[in-house]
């Protein structure tokens, strides 16, 4: 017998419905891949061609000049490493204080739990504004021109926490109780069952965590007025914006600008995109299976 | 008795204290601050032991030039020629609006001098007491500034005067002439119609018509040419309002006077004529069809496929753009012709006197000193050294003394060119871009134009050929209160109700002949007249008053 002897024959309206869904996943698909394509065609087209907007999707003639260019520019390579440092001290701090803080509001025994609640829930709405913040990381804590002004600021968030309290929340009580009986102490309990079976809600965490960190440029302008500890998003910002030909006119107000700065100024900022996209783009695939199980977590209790 | 001693101990200590506290620094200009320096010392250092002062400014909007820093020629020379040192911090252009806000409004960690966005921030900055009041030492700390701008004609003062008398911070200056805005047509295209370069506004609009004509002039067998563009209907203005009679430059607004009299461009009939004259080429399918939407980028698209034959941009385009075109890529010719120089139209609208508009110099960012300065005397001498000590500028605009040029016999400058028939290279050594108090210079303006002797004759013809008017109004940055809240409550939707208006009457959304009453009026409603009467306000108060 064929396996599709065995299907069940689905009824007109369920072919329907497959085929809407089939178009809108298309639709988003093209959506989304345009882009993509369209940024890495204009950075491998030829110079001329992408100047004359002869590039619609596919490349249009090959040229890796741009990327030649992009690569002799040791502040890219000086935004990278600052971007990997910052992506993984950033990750590993804040998931260690996400989880220390998720894990005492996730304990019913722990005195103050409703207060402190309360207390994460209100700064989820309600921030300081950017100028107290600035003077309590610039004045009080000192962090100017530091590299954990990119950190400690926004070490852990409401949001998170609560992603992570949820989790524990859900795991079953009479674990915990056991081990306690056990004799463990709240820091064994915490390391030895807490962490091992919270593995898939940390791994959510940290994709949410490093994504951030890896595009954060923001508190940079705030806090570094030293360029050597500007990230990547600093450098391709401004690619993007202050290279642009249309800025290049602007500001130049008649000076001298070569043809060749011209065009390789429009292709540098499509090939400046990709090398900053890249890493993330070769490590999704990886992650994305937790990426769905996030979607998920801390959503539904018990 | 023992109570009246207790008193009189009392009031010692308040009138210690009270000396203690007395801030002599701020009591305005010494006037001999650099008392200190002592014989033998170089007569420009304005200090005898060395200073330092810590700056922050940004990286500069061109990413061609190099930031400020101490390894750069022109800081190390400015550093010999003050005794003073500078200890950079040099943020990133983008988001530096951002960066300077916060830190103004936050008042920590200020530097002793910064370039601020707007002369308003530093305005309202100044108001909080963040920055120093440079009011006092104007005329005694100044004397180079004041000395370079009286002789260009400018009433600087007035630029960055508050409503209340104060200075709170400097604004950076342009160069006059060099790289306007010009109209500039396409060599081949010229030279297949066998035409010159229009002189008068009907010989443009002839020679349009004559491109129109002519077809396929670059020989694609597609209908794609556009005889005529610019970056967007402002680009429009800039490079032929004044073939119609109207003051418009590089956005400004547009308000001018006539007897003492300021009147709005914007509901002149003299716009009227040049929003016609325009409808006219959009009907006859010479102009632009995406005018609208036209910026620079665009442009060179444009002119990359050879579809361009007249555009309206900065001068120095021809070169650049030009560079573009299929021709210069097949000819491998970076040196050619392809875009030659217009002069300004002459036309019945301006009595047949061609004329461009002279550029508003003081337009730079501005510079402010923070009361974090300790030394604000000598933060202003220094700032005064580098807008315009007579010597630092020459170095500025020319490069470094003996490697750049020299002195003629007469004391006039000779420029060096490097032996190897290489360019002159001055913006890398930190003169083509000077933050703080000059975001271009003529050094980076005319870098790497001596290799054009075909612009550089253009140019020539462009500058003397032509009349250069000075704005009837000048285009102040700083307002006194009462102009102030009128701009604000009016100018947006002023502006707003005019490019609207402007857009469909070009592109024939509104009929000109039939709708311009009903545009007149809308106008009015937005406040047109309390707007223009804010203009008669800033003109009495300058240009009247001298």
């Amino acid at each position: 017998m064929s396996k599709n002897a065995n299907r069940i024959k689905g009824s007109k309206s369920d072919y329907v419905l497959d085929a809407i869904v089939l178009t809108i996943t298309a639709f988003v698909i093209i959506v989304t891949l345009y882009p993509l394509i369209y940024v890495v065609s204009m950075s491998i087209s030829d110079p001329l061609s992408a100047s004359r907007g002869e590039v619609i999707l596919f490349p249009k003639g090959f040229s890796i000049l741009s990327y030649k260019k992009a690569m002799a520019d040791d502040a890219i390579w000086q935004g990278y490493a600052n971007t990997v440092w910052y992506t993984v001290v950033g990750t590993i701090s804040s998931l260690a204080a996400t989880m220390l803080g998720a894990y005492p509001l996730s304990r019913k025994s722990f005195v103050g739990r409703k207060f402190f609640n309360t207390l994460l829930l209100v700064q989820m709405f309600f921030g300081g504004g950017m100028i107290p913040t600035y003077i309590v990381v610039v004045k009080v804590l000192g962090l100017y021109n530091s590299r954990w002004a990119m950190i400690l600021p926004a070490l852990t968030s409401a949001f998170n926490i609560f992603i992570a309290r949820n989790f524990i929340l859900s795991l079953p009580e009479e674990l915990l109780d056991c081990a306690k009986i056990d004799g463990a102490s709240e820091f064994r309990i915490f390391t030895n069952i807490i962490i091992p079976l919270s593995k898939s809600v940390m791994s959510v965490l940290t994709i949410y965590l490093a994504i951030g960190y890896w595009n954060s440029y923001f508190p940079s302008v705030l806090y570094h007025g030293d360029s050597s500890l500007h990230p990547l998003g600093m450098y391709v910002r401004k690619m993007v914006i202050q290279n642009s030909i249309l800025n290049m006119g602007d500001d130049a107000m008649g000076g001298m600008i070569s043809a060749e700065s011209l065009l390789s100024s429009l292709q540098l900022k499509y090939t400046v995109i990709v090398i900053a996209v890249l890493p993330l783009l070769l490590i999704y695939p990886f992650f994305s299976k937790y990426m769905k199980k996030g979607l998920m977590v801390g959503s539904i209790k018990g | 008795m023992k109570k009246r001693l207790f008193a009189l101990l009392m009031a010692a200590v308040m009138l210690l204290g009270l000396v203690a506290c007395a801030d002599t620094s701020d009591d305005g200009p010494s006037g001999n601050y650099n008392a200190n320096l002592q014989p033998g010392d170089p007569e420009t250092w304005l200090s005898h032991d060395k200073v330092t002062l810590t700056v922050l400014t940004n990286e500069g909007s061109s990413t061609e030039n190099p930031p400020a820093s101490n390894d750069l020629p022109f800081w190390k020379f400015l550093e010999e020629y003050t005794n003073v040192h500078i200890e950079w911090e040099v943020a990133s252009a983008v988001g530096y609006t951002e960066v300077v806000s916060t830190r103004l409004s936050a008042g920590v960690e200020l530097p002793d001098i910064m370039m601020i966005n707007t002369i308003g921030n530093g305005e309202k900055a100044g108001d909080n007491g963040v920055l120093v009041d440079m009011a006092p030492y104007w005329d005694t700390h100044f004397t180079n500034t004041n000395a370079y701008w009286d002789a260009q004609g400018v009433d600087f003062e007035s630029h960055i005067t508050t409503g209340d008398g104060n200075i709170y911070a400097l604004v950076g200056m342009a160069e006059p002439v060099e790289g306007h805005i010009t109209l500039m047509y396409n060599t081949d295209w010229l030279k297949t119609l066998n035409k010159e370069v229009p002189t008068t506004l009907d010989e443009f609009t002839d020679l349009l018509r004559a491109m129109k004509q002519a077809g396929d002039l670059n020989g694609n067998g597609v209908d794609d040419e556009i005889c005529f563009t610019a970056a967007g209907f402002a680009g429009l203005m800039d490079c032929i309002g004044t073939a119609f009679g109207l003051e418009q430059y590089e956005s400004w607004d547009a308000f001018a006077s006539k007897d003492g009299k300021v009147y709005s461009e914007y509901t002149s009939d003299n716009m009227r004529n040049f929003l016609e004259y325009l409808n006219e080429l959009f009907n006859e399918g010479i102009l632009d069809k995406e005018i609208a939407s036209m910026n620079a980028s665009f442009l060179a698209e444009k002119i990359a496929s050879d579809r361009v034959g007249v555009f309206g941009y900065y001068s120095s385009f021809a070169i650049s753009y030009g560079q573009l075109t299929p021709r210069a890529q097949k000819e491998k010719n970076p040196y050619g012709e392809y875009f030659t120089l217009g002069v300004a139209l002459a036309s019945k609208y301006n009595n047949n006197k061609g004329y461009f508009m002279r550029r508003e110099r003081a337009v730079g960012a501005p510079t402010a000193i923070t009361t974090e300065c300790d030394n604000v005397e000598l933060a202003c001498r220094w700032l005064d050294t580098l807008y315009a000590d007579p010597n630092v500028l020459n170095v500025r605009q020319y490069g470094i003394e003996g490697e750049d040029w020299k002195k003629g016999e007469n004391g006039e400058i000779e420029i060096l060119y490097p032996a190897d028939g290489s360019p002159r290279d001055i913006s890398s050594k930190g003169c083509g871009q000077i933050p703080l108090c000059h975001f271009q210079t003529v050094a980076q303006l005319t870098e790497g134009m001596d290799q054009y002797p075909w612009y550089q004759q253009q140019y020539e013809r462009m500058r003397t050929e032509s009349e250069w008017k000075t704005p009837t109004v000048p285009h102040l940055q700083l307002f006194q209160d009462e102009e102030k809240e009128i701009m604000s409550m009016y100018n947006v939707d002023v502006k707003g109700v005019f490019g609207e208006w402007r857009a469909k009457f070009v592109t024939n959304k509104s009929n000109i002949k039939t709708e311009w009453d009903k545009y007149l009026q809308e106008m009015k409603d937005m406040g047109s007249d309390e707007l223009t009467g804010a203009w008669q306000m800033v003109y009495d108060r300058t240009i009247g008053a001298q």
